[in-house]
């Protein structure tokens, strides 16, 4: 696990998130402050951030020894990517509840979006860094 | 005088209510189901086209053709013709897809429709096809003529993935490379890790079984556009009567042209193609036994499939309430469930037709991976034909559509179209399904860079591979624009009431 890339994922995450709630909050005429969105942000991504990392690292310690000596980083990957989405989903949503005091429905469009789009950024932040490596090794 | 003016309203509504599609009359549930295959159509196969097949060729192109004209020798020559061709046979046969899938959503989405097609000769709804000795109602004869024309588009690739085996050996054939589904079609195995076949066998294979399935589509083609009028005595075929019957002909070809493999290799007729015959073993036999059982089964399956027939007028209980799996459906439930089932059924058997006949990467037609891949491919596709059937027989869905279509009136804005409430209900629906494949996509790509991310021989891939992840990544992006924005759109259709 890299961390100094786990961290700036942390923060590219971050700020899109807030800024899309607000947007959304805003649109739905809810309490669209800064404050709020910065709060429920906050909360939700370093929850996030620190699951995943015990995640990673216990399985890393304990698949490691056992499994990826023989090759088997896929199966780690797909654990990690999968139990990855299904918990940003179920924590962004919980917490939103909380923190906006609204339907869990009206949340999940929402809570989708953020997370694909962090997807599609966390591809899109290894394949540039890839490029750079690519590109500055030649 | 009371039935002429029962006739006369029901000719009113039928003419209101008609869709006339490539000289079909079709109503309202058929009108409903052919604009759901069309929707599917227009999103799997752009999704297929630029995603995946032009990508292709600009990677042969840009990527291997330099390679190969600076290091010919290197090359397999025939290897590289081969991907040449099937990509752009493949890319042929989607653009020609997603024309008719254009084609279909906006004639069906456009208001004037019957205009534009006034002067064409109509072919009607009250009619009884012969087909193969089947007697077909309207219904079927537009079902067989829609696989009629995937079928004539799908031999054409099944024929180019035949024509050049990769790493083609004449007469010796290991299961440790590479092969086409023919060449996996005629090899017989002497051996637990070796096949024999012959060039010539697998040359007459192929034109034979694709001039078969050809002469098959192109009869079924013009036949089910020919009809006579209904007769209250004559029963028709029923629906999954005439599924087995296809399915089972397919397999009965295929493991035919095996049989003859068997013979062509084992007995005296070997000297027909010039070859000594090869003494047979235990492998050969066991295989024997196996193509004979499934020509036994897929022929009796065939025969059987002549006598499943029912009454073309069968009484419809209006009051009848509908459950799926004891869930009670109403008729947005049932439009979502038969959307999604539909949207399933032809990607699973899109995947399991191109697993078998084209790509033959993880199945082979090879009897026991066979099984192993019609299992679960099978399951799931009778899971969604039961669905598909359970809402649509005995005039159910044109109660459900009829029920939604009473309810207060939505229209909705989607690119340049009007959507009616039926319509964003039943984008809405495969809107939801294509989001869940394209997260799955998007799943799959994280994986695969990953996994890159953690290989420490990571310079040795190419710029060009991460440059195609990057273009992938960035059409998948594009479809999910448009699946939020179909969503978006649409999304008021399951909250009124």
């Amino acid at each position: 696990m890299n961390i100094p890339l786990e961290i700036l994922r942390y923060i590219i995450f971050l700020v899109m998130g807030i800024i899309f709630t607000k947007w959304y909050v805003e649109k739905k005429a809810w309490d669209g402050s800064y404050r709020i969105s910065l709060t429920f942000n906050l909360i939700w991504k370093t929850i996030n951030f620190f699951v995943l990392i015990t995640i990673n690292l216990t399985l890393e310690y304990f698949w490691f020894v056992f499994l990826l000596k023989s090759g088997e980083v896929m199966i780690l990957t797909i654990i990690t990517t999968i139990s990855w989405f299904f918990l940003n989903i179920f924590l962004g949503i919980i917490i939103f509840k909380i923190i906006y005091k609204q339907k869990m429905q009206e949340s999940i469009i929402l809570i989708i979006i953020i997370v694909i789009i962090e997807m599609f950024l966390d591809i899109i932040i290894n394949l540039l860094s890839f490029i750079l490596y690519y590109t500055l090794t030649l | 005088m009371i039935i002429m003016e029962v006739k006369e309203k029901n000719n009113s509504t039928l003419n209101k209510s008609r869709t006339i599609l490539f000289g079909f009359e079709l109503n309202r549930s058929q009108t409903v189901l052919i604009l759901i295959s069309s929707f599917i159509g227009l999103f799997t196969i752009s999704y297929e086209l630029f995603g995946f097949s032009i990508f292709y060729l600009i990677y042969l192109i840009f990527g291997t053709l330099p390679d190969y004209l600076s290091n010919p020798e290197q090359y397999l020559y025939h290897v590289f013709i081969y991907n040449f061709a099937l990509t752009i046979t493949k890319i042929v046969v989607s653009i020609i897809f997603l024309y008719l899938s254009i084609i279909t959503l906006k004639r069906i989405l456009k208001i004037d429709n019957n205009k534009i097609e006034s002067n064409r000769k109509i072919i009607h709804q009250d009619r009884i096809v012969n087909w193969l000795g089947f007697k077909l109602s309207h219904d079927q004869s537009i079902l067989v003529f829609c696989l009629s024309l995937a079928g004539i588009l799908f031999t054409a690739q099944f024929f180019i993935a035949s024509l050049t085996p990769p790493l083609y050996m004449p007469e010796m054939c290991c299961n440790t490379i590479m092969k086409t589904p023919l060449e996996d079609l005629c090899c017989i195995p002497i051996g637990p890790n070796w096949f024999r076949s012959h060039e010539l066998l697998i040359n007459y294979a192929r034109i034979v079984l694709s001039g078969i399935f050809l002469i098959l589509f192109f009869y079924s083609l013009i036949t089910t556009r020919r009809g006579k009028p209904i007769t209250p005595n004559k029963k028709i075929a029923k629906t999954y009567g005439l599924l087995v019957f296809i399915a089972s002909i397919i397999i009965f070809l295929l493991y035919l042209t095996r049989f003859f493999c068997h013979i062509f290799l084992f007995t005296e007729l070997a000297h027909i193609l010039g070859i000594n015959p090869i003494p047979t073993n235990s492998y050969q036999t066991n295989d024997f036994i196996n193509v004979i059982t499934i020509l036994i089964i897929s022929l009796s399956l065939l025969i059987g499939s002549y006598f499943i027939k029912e009454s073309p007028h069968k009484e419809i209980k209006l009051n009848e309430s509908l459950t799926w799996f004891h869930i009670k459906l109403t008729p947005k439930k049932a439009i979502f469930l038969l959307s999604l089932s539909i949207l399933f059924i032809f990607l699973f058997g899109y995947t399991f037709l191109t697993e078998v006949f084209i790509t033959n990467r993880y199945f082979r037609l090879y009897f026991p991976n066979f099984l192993f891949l019609i299992i679960p491919y099978g399951l799931i596709i009778i899971l969604c034909y039961y669905t598909i059937d359970k809402i649509v027989k005995r005039g159910r869905l044109d109660k459900f559509i009829e029920s939604i279509e009473d309810s207060k009136e939505i229209t909705t804005r989607w690119f340049k179209f009007n959507l009616t409430h039926l319509y964003s209900l039943i984008f809405f629906s495969l809107s939801i399904g294509f989001l869940i494949i394209f997260i799955y996509q998007l799943m799959g790509f994280r994986i695969v860079i990953e996994i890159m991310q953690l290989d420490p021989n990571i310079a040795m891939y190419s710029l060009l591979i991460f440059i195609s992840y990057m273009y992938m990544v960035i059409i998948l992006g594009l479809f999910f624009i448009a699946t939020i924005y179909t969503i978006k759109q649409t999304i008021p259709s399951i909250k009124s009431r």
